[in-house]
C-alpha cells in the first residue's frame, strides 16, 4: 500500500433493477481505465470491479449494501465515480 | 413452417460446439498458444466493432448497441481473457479447451443468481462463441450481419436471432430443430419469410454458397436444384405470389358465412411495427399481442414510459377494434438461452409466464402501469397467460386492483372498464374454467400450450411430432367444455392458437362453437376466404358427432367426407387448401 492510498465507503443501491447489466457496464467503464484496483463486496461475496461478470454475479438488487474499496493512485477518483453513479441511479428513470 | 418458396444460396449459420474435449499443449508451444488466443480475441473485437458501425449506420436498433457494447467490455474480463491465458500457461491447455473451461466456470457461477442477473450468462455465451469460431478459423454470421440475400440454414435459431433477422436480406430458412408450432415457425410467419423447420442433418449436407430452394408449403428443401426444379419453382413462387394478391383483394369483404354469422378475424402480433400487417390483411384488432418480445435481445427491461409508448401506438391506431395485450410469457422456449437454467429441468412446467410474473411483481407492476395508463387511447384489454387455476387468477386481478388504485390515487387517467381475460392453455383450466369464468370477462384458448401439455407431447421435438395432434378428440372435447362454460356465463371464447389458422382445423373449430379467432396476419385472407363459402348452421351440425369420435384420424376423415356437402358450390381451391392443410393435422 505505499504508491497508493486506500479508500473504502458503503453504498446502498438505489436504482429499481440494480446492479444489472446497463448498470454494471457504466461501473465498469467509468473506473476501467482507473489507475487503482477496485473490489466490491457485498454479504461476504467480493468482485473486482473492474470485470463486468464479477459484478454481475454479486446480484446487487435494490436496496442492497456494498462496500467498495479502492487501492492506487487514483482510488479516490473511483469511489467519487461510483458514488456519482449510485446517486443518479445510472440515468435509468 | 411460413408459407412460400425461397430460392437462393446458402449462408451456414454456425453454432460452434462451445465443449471441447481435453486437449494440452507442449510447454515449447505454451506462448504460441496464448497469442493464438490473443489474436483471436483482437479479430473478436473488430467484428464487433464493424457489427456496431454497420448497425449505427443502419440507424437501428439502440438496444443492440448496448449489447454489443457489453459484448466489448467482455471480450477484456479478467474472468473471461485473463483466465483462460492462466489456464494455458498453468494447466498446458489448448486455447479451445481452456476457453470452454472458462465458460463452464461463468455458467456455474451465473447459475444461483436471480433471474435477471442469470440472463446474462447469454451474452457469456455468446463472445466466448464468437471468440471459438475464431479460433478455429470459421466465420461468425450474426443475423443482424447479413448484406446480401441469403437463405439461412442452420442448427436452431433462438427467438431473438429470429427476431433481429433483416427481412430485406433473409430469403427464407431452414432449421433442423424445431417443431411446427415452435416460436421460430410462429416468427417467421410473422416476418412471412418462407422457412422450413425440422428438417434433420440439413446443416451437414448444405455447403456455403450452394443453390437451394425451400418451399414452406410443402416443406420441401432442395439443395444444389436441376435447372428443372429451378423451373418448376419460379413457377410456384410466381403462382404463390398470384394467389397471395387475389386473396388480398379478397379481404376487402367482412367474414361473413352464406348464413350470414359473423366471424371474427383477428391478428397475433409480436411488435407494434407489425401493425402494417393488420390493415394490409384486414385484421379485426390484436386478439394476442405477444409483449415478450418487446423483452428480448436487450440489457434492461423495458421501462414503464418505452411500454406505454408502444401499446399506445397499437391502440391508437387500431382504435375501435379492440387490442388484447397478453402479460409477459418469458420461459418456455422463449429467452431459452435466458432461463435455461440448471435448476430448471422442465422449463414448460417451471416458472414460466404468469407464474414468473406473480413472483417478479416489480415487473408485473411495470407493465400492468403502462398497459392501463395506454387503455385512454383505446381499446386495450389486458390477458393472463398459463392460468392453471382460480388462486393464480385471482391474486394477478388483486396485483391490477391495486396498480388501478395506484393510479388513482396519483390522478392517472385508464380506462376504469378496461376487461381482463385469461388463456385457457392449461388442463387443469378447462377443468376449473366455470371456477374462473366469474373472475374475468373473456377466455382465450391457447392451442399451442394447450395441445403439449394435453397430450404431453414437446411441441418443439421432431421426433415425436406425429403425436402433436391438434384434432386429438381429448383437445376437441376441452374446446368444447370451454366454449359451454363460456356460454353459460356469457363470456366470448377465441381461439389464439396456430391451429386457427389451419383451413382443417378452423373447420373443426367452427363446429365446436368457436366464432373469434386471433392467428398471425398473413393466414387470415385463407380462412376468411373459407369462412365466407361455408353456411355455419350446417358446419356447426358436424360437432356433436365429431366429440363422439374415439380418435384423430377417424376425426380428420370424417371432415374431409363432409366436405362436398359443406361446399356444395365445389370450392375447389378451398377444398384443396383442406386437403394440403396437413401442417398442423398431426396425421401426415
Amino acid at each position: 500500500m505505499s504508491d497508493g492510498e486506500l479508500y473504502t465507503k458503503t453504498f446502498t443501491i438505489l436504482n429499481e433493477l440494480g446492479l444489472h447489466a446497463r448498470p454494471a457496464m457504466l461501473l465498469v467503464q467509468a473506473i476501467s481505465r482507473l489507475n487503482c484496483s477496485v473490489q466490491i463486496e457485498k454479504e461476504g461475496l467480493e468482485a473486482d470491479a473492474k470485470s463486468i461478470m464479477g459484478v454481475l454475479t454479486l446480484a446487487a438488487e435494490q436496496g442492497s449494501q456494498i462496500l467498495v474499496r479502492a487501492e492506487g493512485p487514483d482510488s479516490e477518483k473511483a469511489i467519487d465515480a461510483i458514488e456519482k453513479l449510485i446517486e443518479d441511479k445510472f440515468g435509468e428513470d | 413452417m411460413s408459407s412460400g418458396v425461397a430460392i437462393g444460396h446458402v449462408r451456414l449459420l454456425h453454432v460452434s460446439n462451445l465443449e471441447v474435449g481435453e486437449s494440452v499443449v507442449l510447454k515449447q508451444n505454451i506462448e504460441s498458444e496464448v497469442q493464438r488466443f490473443q489474436d483471436a480475441v483482437n479479430l473478436t473485437g473488430k467484428q464487433i466493432e464493424e457489427l456496431g458501425k454497420r448497425v449505427t449506420e443502419r440507424g437501428e436498433d439502440k438496444a443492440l448497441i448496448e449489447v454489443l457494447t457489453l459484448h466489448l467490455l467482455l471480450l477484456e474480463d479478467k474472468m473471461i481473457y485473463d483466465r483462460t491465458i492462466q489456464l494455458i500457461r498453468e494447466e498446458n491447455y489448448g486455447a479451445e479447451y481452456a476457453l470452454s473451461c472458462v465458460l463452464r466456470e461463468a455458467r456455474e457461477k451465473y447459475s444461483n443468481l436471480p433471474d435477471l442477473f442469470r440472463e446474462r450468462i447469454k451474452d457469456v455465451e455468446d463472445i466466448c462463441r464468437r471468440i471459438m469460431n475464431n479460433l478455429r478459423g470459421v466465420q461468425t454470421y450474426s443475423l443482424e450481419d447479413m448484406d446480401e440475400e441469403v437463405v439461412i440454414v442452420a442448427r436452431d435459431l433462438s427467438p431473438s436471432d429470429t427476431a433481429s433477422m433483416r427481412k430485406d436480406k433473409v430469403l427464407g430458412f431452414v432449421t433442423e430443430a424445431g417443431g411446427k408450432t415452435s416460436h421460430t415457425a410462429i416468427l417467421a410467419r410473422a416476418l412471412e419469410i418462407p422457412a422450413v423447420v425440422g428438417v434433420s442433418a440439413v446443416s451437414r449436407f448444405a455447403q456455403e454458397n450452394c443453390s437451394i430452394i425451400l418451399d414452406g408449403d410443402s416443406g420441401k428443401v432442395i439443395l444444389s436444384p436441376t435447372s428443372l426444379d429451378l423451373k418448376e419453382f419460379r413457377n410456384r413462387q410466381h403462382l404463390f405470389k398470384i394467389r397471395q394478391s387475389r386473396l388480398i383483394e379478397m379481404s376487402e369483404l367482412e367474414a361473413v358465412t352464406l348464413d350470414g354469422y359473423y366471424i371474427e378475424l383477428a391478428a397475433n402480433i409480436e411488435f407494434a411495427s407489425e401493425l402494417e400487417a393488420i390493415t394490409k390483411y384486414r385484421a379485426r384488432g390484436v386478439g394476442l399481442y405477444r409483449t415478450e418480445y418487446l423483452f428480448l435481445d436487450r440489457l434492461t427491461i423495458p421501462s414503464e414510459e418505452e411500454q406505454y409508448k408502444h401499446y399506445r401506438e397499437v391502440a391508437e391506431k387500431l382504435a375501435p377494434d379492440p387490442v388484447i395485450i397478453r402479460t409477459l410469457d418469458i420461459g418456455g422456449d422463449k429467452f431459452a438461452h435466458a432461463l435455461e437454467s440448471p435448476h430448471e429441468l422442465n422449463p414448460y412446467l417451471g416458472c414460466r409466464a404468469i407464474r414468473f410474473s406473480l413472483v417478479n411483481q416489480t415487473i408485473f407492476r411495470t407493465q400492468l402501469r403502462a398497459i392501463l395508463r395506454a387503455s385512454t387511447e383505446g381499446n386495450l384489454r389486458v390477458m393472463y397467460p398459463l392460468i392453471s387455476g382460480q388462486t393464480e387468477l385471482l391474486e394477478a386481478n388483486r396485483l391490477l386492483e391495486s396498480v388501478k388504485e395506484d393510479l388513482r390515487s396519483e390522478g392517472v387517467p385508464f380506462d376504469e372498464e378496461i376487461q381482463v381475460g385469461a388463456m385457457i392453455e392449461v388442463p387443469s383450466a378447462v377443468m376449473v374454467s366455470k371456477d374462473l369464468a366469474p373472475c374475468i370477462h373473456f377466455f382465450s384458448i391457447g392451442t399451442n400450450d394447450l395441445i403439449q401439455y394435453t397430450l404431453a407431447v414437446d411441441r418443439g421435438n421432431e421426433k415425436i411430432a406425429h403425436l402433436y395432434q391438434p384434432l386429438h378428440p381429448s383437445v376437441l372435447r376441452m374446446i368444447a367444455q370451454v366454449v359451454h362454460v363460456g356460454r353459460e356465463h356469457r363470456i366470448p371464447v377465441s381461439i389464439c392458437g396456430e391451429m386457427g389458422s389451419d383451413p382443417l382445423c378452423a373447420l373443426v373449430l367452427l363446429a365446436l362453437g368457436i366464432e373469434k379467432f386471433s392467428m398471425a396476419p398473413p393466414a387470415i385472407p385463407v380462412i376468411k376466404q373459407l369462412v365466407r363459402a361455408l353456411t355455419l348452421v350446417q358446419v356447426r351440425d358436424m360437432g356433436y358427432e365429431l366429440l363422439q369420435m374415439p380418435n384423430t384420424n377417424q376425426i380428420r376423415e370424417r371432415v374431409l367426407d363432409m366436405l362436398p356437402k359443406l361446399f356444395p358450390n365445389g370450392e375447389s381451391d378451398i377444398i384443396e387448401n383442406i386437403h394440403e392443410s396437413s401442417f398442423l393435422a398431426g396425421t401426415r
